[in-house]
């Protein structure tokens, strides 16, 4: 069975988007941990 | 021309890595510290340097491969398993920081938990595969950088090994906390620019009609190659993952507060990295891309036919973050078991603090020197060597996972079931012979659906689970788990106390 169309781009959507939101949710952790001292 | 381009991106981002990498070392002043970072490591770095150990060259390369090989499957199972791997050894962390609070390395938990035999054999097939992992990394680094940017091989072997050791010989695990979060960033912003800008740029319907057209076999959900190599490859990578040093050793770096939760983070996130790579092969296939490296060249090949020559930069940038942060952490997790549980556990263990920090140091010089001399012969068979050593991992899955939550686990059981999954694994991988260094070893010649690196793998952790559990099942004695959670590394104690080893 094939995948249809948008199971295809949904699959590339959902990688981007997801690695994107890792991205920014790193980003604004480092910032957090790094106000209250708590990066190591 | 590019050749000199791509050397100059390396020498830029790598002073910046030393730059930063030594100017953090100051915080180094304790074994403590150069081999789990000072124990206290928050969610920021902790999922960084998580991610940066676990994508590697391969991973840049590798998905885009299975996704031509295997279609829409393939980055999925890719994917799926390298991230759930992560997820599941959050859980095994979790239990560790519990029963072994001061531990440093996985050598520690096994020479405790279990006993002389057992220990030295997984010891042995620990270096075996970290330093296989890391000498692999050392010829990517060559390899890539020479067949898809022109940079001679030796050149791109020397300047990687050499910008890594700079900033871990100094700092070591401090050093790579900090690197691996600058990598992490670098990797993932620009794993997400290229599917966007080359699917934006072609349209995704064109993409998906021209594979419909030229390979409707690849958007298959059915497929049975694929869908083997979905199931398989989650056991695959659990095996390294749980006995990879570098992945225990972030278990006793981060806050106890935050482990399961970092782990857990970091594998979710992993799991679309490859999923975005991959996606540059479905371009390849579907436009009819002509890929005269092979299916390993579709991501490069994809990146320097359509997003030309600063595309091809961006991406040579990604790749080299990737190697290098794995790079480094091996580095690091090689040197913490020469220091830690071959020096400091077995030959000296009067040895101080200081002097266990030194070892540390000049073993991570040697292994750079060896990996470099090993690198520049490029031996033939080394890749292969680390792919069979996946029989290894799967068949110390268990004896680890039973011995971290179970108190009744049958020691000798345990061994043998080991040893007789490797030699089982080993003759289904052969399917006829197998390559070990310079020689061919006869085997089996089993049918094609019994023989391989997924099937051996497989078969392996079967055995393995089978062998420990039956044998476990008439254990009397419990293992009093207070042993390991009172113990402390010789280099940090005043007195040193007999003990099994």
């Amino acid at each position: 069975m094939n995948a249809p169309f948008w199971l295809f781009i949904s699959v590339i959507i959902i990688a981007i988007l997801g690695s994107l939101s890792i991205l920014i949710v790193i980003l604004t952790t480092f910032i957090r941990e790094f106000r209250r001292g708590e990066l190591w | 021309m590019f050749a000199f381009v791509g050397i100059a991106i390396v020498i830029v981002l790598g002073a910046l890595w030393v730059y930063v990498g030594i100017r953090v070392s100051r915080r180094v002043k304790h074994t403590e510290d150069y081999l789990v970072g000072g124990r206290n490591v928050g969610i920021a770095l902790g999922s960084a340097t998580i991610l940066a150990t676990w994508v590697t060259g391969n991973t840049i390369l590798a998905s885009p491969e299975s996704g031509y090989t295997y279609g829409l499957l393939g980055p999925i199972g890719y994917g799926v398993g390298g991230g759930i791997a992560v997820i599941a050894f959050g859980s095994l962390a979790h239990r560790l920081r519990d029963i072994l609070p001061t531990g440093r390395t996985v050598g520690d938990f096994f020479r405790l938990r279990y006993d002389r035999k057992n220990y030295w054999l997984f010891l042995v097939m620990l270096l075996v595969w970290d330093i296989g992992w890391l000498l692999t990394q050392g010829m990517a680094a060559g390899i890539i950088l020479e067949s898809i940017f022109g940079i001679p091989y030796w050149i791109g072997v020397v300047i990687t090994v050499a910008i890594v050791l700079a900033y871990v010989v100094i700092g070591g695990m401090v050093s790579v906390l900090s690197t691996d979060f600058m990598q992490t960033l670098l990797i993932l912003a620009l794993v997400c620019i290229f599917p966007v800008i080359l699917y934006i740029l072609l349209g995704p319907k064109h993409i998906y009609n021209g594979i419909i057209h030229f390979s409707p076999e690849k958007m298959s959900i059915t497929e049975p190659s694929g869908v083997l190599f979905f199931a398989a490859i989650g056991v695959t990578y659990i095996g390294e993952v749980f006995m990879d040093n570098t992945f225990w050793q972030r278990a006793f770096a981060l806050r106890p507060g935050i482990l399961k939760k970092t782990f857990v983070f970091a594998g979710a996130g992993w799991i679309f990295v490859p999923i975005a790579t991959g996606s540059l092969a479905f371009i390849a296939i579907g436009d009819h891309l002509k890929l005269p490296g092979g299916p390993s060249s579709a991501a490069p090949e994809v990146i320097a036919h359509y997003a030309g020559y600063v595309g091809s930069a961006l991406f040579l940038a990604v790749l080299w973050a990737a190697l290098a942060s794995t790079m480094a952490a091996l580095f690091n997790g090689v040197a913490a078991i020469i220091m830690n549980d071959i020096y400091n556990n077995t030959i000296s263990r009067h040895a101080n603090d200081r002097k266990v920090l030194t070892v540390g140091r000049i073993a991570t010089v040697g292994l750079a020197i060896i990996t470099v001399a090993t690198a520049l012969g490029r031996p033939n068979t080394l890749l292969s060597i680390l792919i069979w050593l996946g029989v290894v991992n799967a068949a110390y899955l268990t004896p680890i996972v039973m011995g971290a939550f179970f108190e009744r686990v049958s020691r000798l059981g345990a061994f043998i079931s080991t040893i007789v999954a490797i030699i089982c694994g080993f003759f289904v991988y052969g399917g006829g012979s197998f390559d070990l260094l310079f020689i061919q070893i006869p085997v089996f010649n089993f049918p094609s659906w019994l023989s391989g690196s997924i099937q051996s793998v497989i078969v392996s952790f079967i055995i393995s689970l089978l062998g420990t559990l039956l044998s476990s099942i008439g254990v009397r004695a419990r293992f009093d788990f207070n042993y390991m959670r009172t113990w402390k590394p010789y280099s940090l104690r005043t007195e040193v106390e007999g003990e099994n080893v």
